[in-house]
């Protein structure tokens, strides 16, 4: 094929109407991707609720667990400066 | 954008787009697909068009971006296809299939097409707006987001390399 004649070749492609499915099919999938977008946002808005949750137990717990360490220290402290009055009363 | 402008800009630009997807792929299939997607594209990214160029410069840029990614996941499915033969129920490239070429002119459109399709992929973006889609110079440096004398440049390569591929054997 020459130069010329596979130029030419373009002009022999013409513009065909557009299937009417299409339009059908489009209006469909926006729909569709629409409620789709709700869908994943709303349970989106519902994980960021429940890991906000669990974030707050945990928070509680961890406090929770603070003080109750804090306490066991506080105990032991106390128990152990109670033998050392009793032990410095002992010597007296 | 409402549901009527949105009708609107479909019932404008829906032949353009089918039509270059059909140019780009050459598949009835594919470019109704991929006509589908550049429309629901084009509703769902509606907020983000700030109106810098024109609808249809937007729209065009859509289309070849769509149909470049179609042709990208086909080759890497063909890829992988030469592995498991199950993929290669799909068109092939050197399949071609256009509702808009007559019987008595499709084999030498076809080997155009093949020609074509072994451009490098900007080649033969510009050359299928010029040709095809008779976009000025002005339009495709607009649609491409180059310079006109990039485009030029591009256009002239394109033209080059055809000649290369239509005659191997000369320099």
């Amino acid at each position: 094929m020459k130069e010329q004649d596979l130029l030419e070749a373009f002009n022999h492609i013409r513009n065909v109407e557009v299937p009417e499915h299409i339009r059908a099919n489009v209006l469909d999938r926006i729909v569709r991707e629409g409620k789709q977008a709700v869908t994943i946002r709303y349970a989106a808005s519902w994980g960021l609720v429940a890991a906000a949750l669990l974030l707050f137990n945990g928070l509680v717990l961890t406090g929770n667990l603070a003080s109750q360490n804090q306490n066991s220290a506080l105990m032991v402290m106390s128990s152990q400066m109670n033998l050392n009055v009793n032990n410095q009363l002992y010597h007296d | 954008m409402t549901g009527s402008e949105f009708e609107e800009i479909y019932a404008k630009h829906a032949s353009m787009v089918y039509n270059l997807c059909l140019n780009y792929l050459q598949n009835l299939e594919d470019a109704e697909e991929v006509t589908q997607d550049v429309f629901v594209k084009v509703y769902a990214s509606r907020e983000q068009f700030e109106g810098k160029s024109a609808v249809k410069t937007w729209i065009y840029r859509i289309a070849i971006n769509r149909c470049l990614d179609l042709i990208k996941s086909r080759s890497r499915l063909k890829r992988l296809g030469n592995v498991i033969s199950i993929f290669e129920t799909k068109a092939q490239p050197g399949h071609f299939e256009h509702p808009g070429v007559e019987l008595e002119h499709k084999e030498a459109v076809a080997n155009l097409m093949k020609l074509v399709d072994r451009l490098p992929e900007q080649q033969k973006t510009a050359l299928m707006l010029k040709a095809l889609e008779g976009l000025s110079l002005k339009e495709i440096s607009a649609v491409m987001e180059k310079s006109e004398k990039s485009v030029e440049s591009l256009l002239s390569r394109a033209k080059e390399n055809l000649k290369k591929l239509l005659n191997p054997n000369e320099g």
